[in-house]
């Protein structure tokens, strides 16, 4: 017998069209079934007290102390489709990063220009600017929906300071602590986070000295809703963690530490805010003299623009030669009038996202509001089209989290945000398995910052 | 399963741990609150012992009172002065003092320490009622500071020596700093 679940969710994770469970899954539902919901009841409140002992936090205000939901019961990607996930990324980054050397190198035909310039994170200083190994893109996070057979479809793409990469670790962390039975049997995909950073580190700041490069977190404060990832890879990787005010450019045009011991020249400034200029004035400029290493380079958020995503497709096969791997969400720009008038006579069925929005922050999922909110909506693309695109809804997966009261599964929408890695040498490293957000439930919003749970991932080698 | 990543600890603030502003001012602001919340807690069970003794000079809401305003606290309407003093979501109870302390520590404190104060902070959070008697907060807070007692040896084995220096091994070490810098600041003077 295997645990009752509520209302069967649409293209199920968990079980086929006919009811039946996935193979990959029969060894958890065995455990599940075997612990009983005493026991279930239990290591879930214990891993609740674990998250909040551990400081594991995701605020979404940051005057209230919130720690991260998480479910315990894993989501298994098979090793098939994982090939062909961890590729279709890899080839995504090599050929974004194609593109941004091109914009402010040589120029760039595939993305027209009214788009890259009507983009906010378009930047002219960086006009002429090369870095390092021609490497513009270190990090790079990308948000994926199964649509069911092993097709993953993406939804955008995360290029200026992707989080969740600690998120995706501390809900491994805790339910392999909480739930070890459920493993049992499982032969998981291993990555290793700090060797591949400290890696990274080096290689873009390779004339660091043979003790290697001095590395700092950059950080926008503790109240910040993503602190404890900055917490934590400090921990993790030994590199300090630095506000503003901390760092300030010499006259040498180095980067400097202030500490109560004396000034401390830094090589590489992991950054994990937006606004450069605004915490350490100067920064930009010494990177672009090539006084110090940043990950991410700036220049490549024009990538996260929601507009420039419609040419990715066109980026792979132009400067890869390559056809892409994995498919993306059918998208429609909004500056072109044929499409704006489609937007308009399908408003309904489409989802409305903020060219500059993430975290969940200015998407609107149309068939899941009310028709004042579509009527605002219709306002606000009719009079900015330049700051929207439409994208069509996509019927994606769900999966189940463990109702401890209700001694029940419930159906959640879930995505996928899978992290990857390029270092100077041009070598990328895609972590196996991402960060799997769980929807609240009876929403289709599965951003963290919309409230949703956090979910381990395996990949089964 | 194949294990992942380490656990991460901040135990080691060692000689790469640099002492920036950001980690002063949390580091300074972690001792404030805690010392706050150590301050209420010990005025209160003083009280609630010479309550529990009887103490017939004992003037228990007056000394709230005065415990509330030296904190530049005032009981608002409604509620008591106990609630005020020890839970209330003021920025001077014990618990507020805590979860202001728990911000700090996630800056700048080991991992233990950030759980020692989530463990107190559960106290507070895991009543089903908040005391409304001095001997049941004298209960509460005894437990809090068993738990904060173990955040001291958190911080003692993290942030200081185990062993205090003798006077020679002081004056040593002063030497030893002495010639260091002289060393370092002789080739610069010949140059000059």
């Amino acid at each position: 017998m295997v645990m009752r679940t509520v209302g069967e969710g649409r293209l199920s994770e968990w079980r086929d069209d006919h009811g039946r469970l996935h193979p990959h899954y029969a060894g958890v539902a065995s455990a599940l079934e075997q612990l009983g919901p005493e026991v279930l009841a239990e290591r879930w409140r214990q891993s609740r007290r674990q998250v909040a002992r551990d400081g594991f936090t995701f605020y979404l205000d940051p005057r209230e102390y919130r720690t991260t939901p998480i479910d315990m019961l894993p989501r298994v990607i098979p090793a098939e489709h994982w090939a062909q996930i961890s590729a279709g990324v890899a080839q995504r980054l090599r050929a974004i990063n194609r593109f941004v050397g091109a914009l402010y190198g040589d120029g760039q035909d595939v993305v027209p220009n009214d788009v890259v310039y009507s983009c906010d994170y378009f930047l002219p200083e960086a006009e002429g600017f090369r870095p390092p190994s021609d490497l513009w893109v270190h990090i790079y996070g990308i948000d994926l929906v199964h649509l069911g057979d092993g097709r993953y479809v993406i939804l955008e793409d995360n290029l200026r300071v992707p989080s969740g990469i600690t998120y995706q670790m501390k809900t491994l962390e805790i339910a392999a602590r909480q739930m070890p039975e459920f493993a049992e049997g499982y032969n998981v995909l291993p990555y290793d986070v700090r060797e591949t950073y400290l890696e990274l580190f080096r290689s873009v700041a390779p004339d660091a000295g043979p003790d290697g490069p001095v590395a700092v977190i950059l950080t926008d404060g503790k109240f910040g809703s993503a602190f404890f990832e900055h917490r934590y890879l400090s921990d993790l990787l030994g590199a300090p963690l630095v506000e503003g005010p901390d760092l300030y450019v010499g006259h040498d045009g180095r980067v400097y530490a202030r500490t109560v011991d004396g000034d401390r020249a830094v090589d590489v400034v992991y950054r994990r805010i937006q606004d450069l200029e605004i915490f350490v004035p100067g920064l930009r400029d010494a990177y672009f003299a090539g006084k110090v290493a940043l990950i991410n380079g700036v220049g490549a958020e024009v990538a996260d623009d929601k507009l420039v995503f419609l040419w990715v497709p066109e980026m792979i096969r132009r400067y890869l030669g390559e056809e892409p791997i994995l498919e993306q969400a059918p998208s429609h720009n909004l500056l072109d009038a044929e499409e704006r008038r489609y937007a308009h006579e399908n408003l309904e069925r489409l989802v409305i996202k903020s060219r500059r929005g993430y975290g969940g922050i200015g998407v609107y999922v149309m068939p899941d509001l009310g028709e004042e909110t579509h009527a605002q909506v219709r306002a606000l693309i009719l009079s900015k089209p330049d700051e929207f695109i439409a994208q069509e809804t996509l019927d994606f997966s769900t999966h189940v989290v463990y109702d401890e009261e209700g001694e029940q599964l419930e159906p959640r929408y879930v995505d996928l945000r899978v992290f990857a890695v390029q270092d100077g040498e041009g070598r990328v490293s895609v972590f196996p398995g991402g960060l799997t957000r769980v929807a609240r439930a009876g929403s289709r919003v599965t951003n963290n910052s919309s409230g949703g749970l956090c979910k381990p991932t395996w990949v089964l080698a | 399963m194949t294990t992942t990543n380490p656990d991460p600890r901040s135990m080691e603030l060692g000689v790469d741990r640099w002492l920036t502003d950001a980690r002063a001012y949390n580091l300074l602001w972690l001792g404030r609150w805690l010392e706050r919340a150590y301050g209420i807690a010990r005025g209160l069970l003083w009280l609630a012992q010479r309550d529990a003794e009887g103490d017939p000079n004992l003037d228990a809401v007056l000394m709230l009172h005065t415990a509330a305003a030296s904190r530049g606290m005032s009981v608002p309407e409604g509620a008591t002065t106990l609630d005020t003093l020890l839970v209330a979501r003021n920025g001077a109870s014990v618990r507020a003092c805590l979860e202001s302390a728990r911000y700090n520590a996630t800056f700048v404190a080991p991992v233990e320490l950030i759980q020692n104060l989530a463990d107190a902070i559960a106290l507070f959070e895991e009543q089903d009622e908040q005391p409304a008697t001095l001997a049941a907060a004298g209960d509460l807070l005894r437990r809090m500071l068993e738990i904060l007692d173990e955040a001291h040896g958190t911080v003692e084995q993290a942030w200081f020596h185990s062993e205090p220096l003798s006077e020679e091994e002081v004056y040593q070490r002063f030497v030893q700093q002495q010639q260091q810098q002289q060393q370092q600041s002789a080739p610069q003077a010949a140059g000059e």
